[in-house]
């Protein structure tokens, strides 16, 4: 497994990704196969040292997650917890960090609707601290980024459509996240990441990387892929044939 | 219909389900002129004709059972999806019309088929549908000699070979030999080409259209053209059509004849062992870029024939001139024309002065003339008409020739798309140098000018002597012979095997 540092040129979808973000666009939304590294790239580019907080949205979630809400303290009371989203406003004092919003698609009709009020603009974006009585603004800074497996974003609802214009379509595995495998799988893992209906993810090359070395590149092959070992080592056999300049 | 053959639904025939059983995984192949993304996969049977790959539009047809025939087919839909050119890629090939469009499509299988044997999956044990036997007598039976030629190149190297010879020696022994010898080169070359190891690369050439491992289906493409023209080996007197044969198909006859045995092999037999591969792959043809010089004087014409109107005759070929024309000229009169065509290769190795091709020039009155000559710049003129239509330069001095070839076969195809009409003499004159557009002389690119110009019924000459000679012929009404540069000599002799003798002749 390849373990160094190796310096790699950005694939376009991710260099856009950079270029947004260090152009100081805030809003973005990031969609495509899942397993790529959307969440990756949310929480670790562009300017992240304010802190980058994590929202996973299911149906079943409720706005404790997004806003935050009283918890027992073990003294017999109850002191407030700050959610994700207000974590993000608050960012470290100075300025605001970043909220990853996950599978925003997922969210229920409320925590829809408070992500939205989150994630207005922010003159309009405001919260009353239940605790303290204060109205919270986001502070200059604040980024968001929302991730999602819809491949067609006239889906994504208008008003959450309206607060993110830029959408990038993550189609490769971002290169950080490649220099773990090693690098006669890379190749395999970048094309695969994005064929559709034969798609294999990230994560089942980490596996039959780290399953090869022990158990040999067939075995490794049928405990990964299982009915379509075969059709992965035919594909690597083929693909073997090329000459010298592939 | 008994139960057996009934599959678990109860209906006669499996269901075809899309995406079902083993389906093969082009997205994971990387190609360096494609870009990557996500394929189609369709199931369908594993017999000839039905699977397929389209390269641009990323479609695979492939069939899905478990199977030793279904994966070697798979691994073969999987290589072309690999190697093979993409529709606009193979137009690119066709076009530079070095083979034809079905030499190219069976060499392109013998590479497929070579590399699919090379990474593993035994076609030559496996790849076989059954139908090979049959199509083989059919086209035994209906003397299709280029379809079997084809054939044989499209199956050499797998287990439908062998079937495909013995349908072919049940009709005709003689060609199931030639065949034989054919698919057995056709192995070893592709061997050969594969022991330099670019035979699956996809890398973009700059000398031709990608993937740059096709160069060598082109060429081996080239050599199944002339195959294909050859004449087909004579059947051997021994032989009986439609005989007994054993069961590899070999014709064993049994009876009785006092002709002795007729299996040894003939002179004519063999003629085709002679015709061999050129060695050289790839090059391509400068764009031909076309000046017509100003042509300020005026000559009578004399090379060509044409027909025109007369009253007196045998045979009234223009009877509706009865009506039309109030001289009633209804029979024809054969008339020295102003039709013919003349290319001359002015490259620096041709070394003419400006007073030797204008001296061709003036012994072809009437004819048109043009003169070739390449720089390799890219831009710039490479193709000066100095006469036409019975007027002609004063002098060729500006006109930039001298330097490379770079066009000799966009030239001579100019010389036969633009004749006034088809029977018109066409001259070529050259020392048989030609080059393509890196100024590197090809065996391939020779052998393509030189079966054209054959082809066409140029008359090629070496130098400006042999032109002035065989104009003169011409304008005395005599039959002009090709004198053939010894470069082509040459290269016949090393390609085709035989002498190239100076056969040509012309109305």
């Amino acid at each position: 497994m390849a373990t160094t540092k190796e310096k790699t040129e950005l694939p376009e979808c991710w260099q856009a990704l950079e270029d947004c973000l260090n152009s100081g666009i805030d809003r973005v939304i990031l969609y495509g196969a899942s397993g790529i590294g959307k969440t990756y790239g949310g929480l670790t580019i562009g300017d992240v040292s304010a802190g980058a907080f994590r929202l996973v949205c299911t149906e079943d979630m409720t706005n404790f997650d997004v806003t935050g809400g009283f918890m027992p303290n073990g003294k017999g009371g109850f002191q407030w917890l700050d959610g994700s989203a207000l974590k993000a406003w608050k960012g470290n004092g100075k300025t605001g960090g970043r909220l990853i919003v996950d599978e925003v698609d997922k969210a229920s009709g409320d925590v829809f609707a408070t992500l939205l009020a989150f994630l207005d603009s922010p003159e309009s974006a405001s919260f009353d601290h239940p605790e303290t009585g204060e109205t919270v603004k986001p502070l200059a800074g604040f980024s968001a980024v929302m991730t999602t497996n819809i491949e067609n974003m006239g889906e994504i609802p208008t008003a959450l459509a309206d607060r993110f214009p830029i959408r990038i379509r993550i189609n490769e595995p971002h290169p950080n996240a490649l220099l773990r495998l090693s690098n006669d799988l890379r190749g395999y893992a970048v094309r695969m990441a994005d064929a559709g209906d034969d798609r294999i993810s990230l994560r089942a090359f980490y596996a039959l990387d780290t399953l090869r070395a022990k158990v040999g590149m067939e075995r490794a092959c049928q405990l990964t892929f299982g009915v379509r070992a075969q059709e992965v080592l035919d594909a690597i056999k083929v693909d073997s044939v090329a000459g010298k300049g592939r | 219909m008994s139960t057996k053959n009934k599959t678990a639904t109860g209906k006669p025939f499996g269901s075809k389900v899309r995406g079902a059983g083993k389906r093969p995984l082009p997205a994971m192949l990387q190609r360096n002129d494609v870009s990557h993304g996500k394929w189609s996969v369709e199931h369908c049977q594993p017999v000839r004709g039905e699977p397929a790959t389209s390269v641009n539009e990323r479609k695979m047809f492939a069939p899905t059972n478990e199977s030793e025939l279904a994966r070697v087919i798979r691994a073969h839909e999987m290589i072309h999806a690999k190697i093979s050119p993409t529709a606009d890629q193979f137009e690119k090939w066709v076009n530079r019309e070095v083979a034809s469009e079905t030499a190219l499509i069976v060499v392109e299988e013998l590479r497929v088929n070579h590399l699919a044997q090379k990474a593993g999956f035994d076609v030559k044990t496996h790849l076989s549908d059954g139908s090979e036997l049959n199509t083989g007598e059919r086209m035994a039976q209906t003397n299709d000699w280029a379809g079997a030629v084809a054939m044989c190149i499209g199956t050499a190297g797998t287990a439908g070979h062998k079937q495909f010879l013995n349908g072919i020696r049940r009709h005709n022994r003689a060609w199931g030999d030639a065949l034989l010898d054919i698919g057995k080169r056709a192995v070893k070359e592709i061997k050969k080409a594969d022991r330099r190891g670019y035979l699956g690369d996809t890398t973009i050439p700059t000398d031709c259209p990608a993937p740059y491992g096709f160069r060598y289906t082109e060429q081996l493409a080239e050599w199944v053209d002339r195959l294909a023209d050859f004449p087909p080996p004579p059947e051997r007197r021994g032989g009986k059509k439609g005989g007994k044969t054993d069961g590899d198909g070999k014709g064993v006859d049994k009876s009785h004849t006092n002709k002795g045995v007729g299996d040894t092999p003939s002179r004519d037999g063999e003629r085709h062992r002679g015709i061999t591969p050129s060695e050289s792959v790839g090059g391509a043809w400068a764009e031909l870029r076309i000046e017509r010089c100003a042509m300020p004087k005026y000559g009578k014409g004399i090379m060509g024939k044409k027909r025109i109107a007369t009253n007196m005759g045998r045979r009234p070929r223009r009877i509706h001139r009865m009506l039309t024309d109030p001289s009633m000229r209804v029979f024809d009169r054969v008339t020295k024309g102003t039709g013919g065509m003349v290319i001359i290769d002015a490259s620096g190795s041709m070394s003419f002065t400006t007073e030797q091709i204008y001296e061709i020039i003036t012994h072809a009155p009437g004819a048109t003339v043009a003169i070739y000559s390449d720089r390799n710049r890219g831009s710039g003129t490479n193709f000066w008409i100095v006469a036409d239509k019975g007027r002609m330069v004063e002098n060729v001095e500006n006109c930039d020739y001298g330097y490379g070839n770079g066009v000799d076969f966009p030239a001579i195809q100019w010389g036969v798309k633009n004749r006034r009409n088809p029977k018109a003499p066409l001259v070529w004159v050259t020392d048989g140098g030609v080059c393509g557009v890196d100024d590197g002389y090809s065996d391939t690119l020779a052998i393509q000018c030189l079966t054209y110009a054959r082809k066409n019924k140029y008359i090629v000459v070496p130098h400006v002597e042999e032109a002035i000679k065989q104009l003169k012929q011409m304008s005395n009404g005599g039959t002009p012979k090709s004198v053939y540069p010894i470069m082509f000599v040459k290269l016949w002799k090393e390609l085709m095997g035989e002498t190239l003798h100076g056969e040509t002749e012309v109305d």
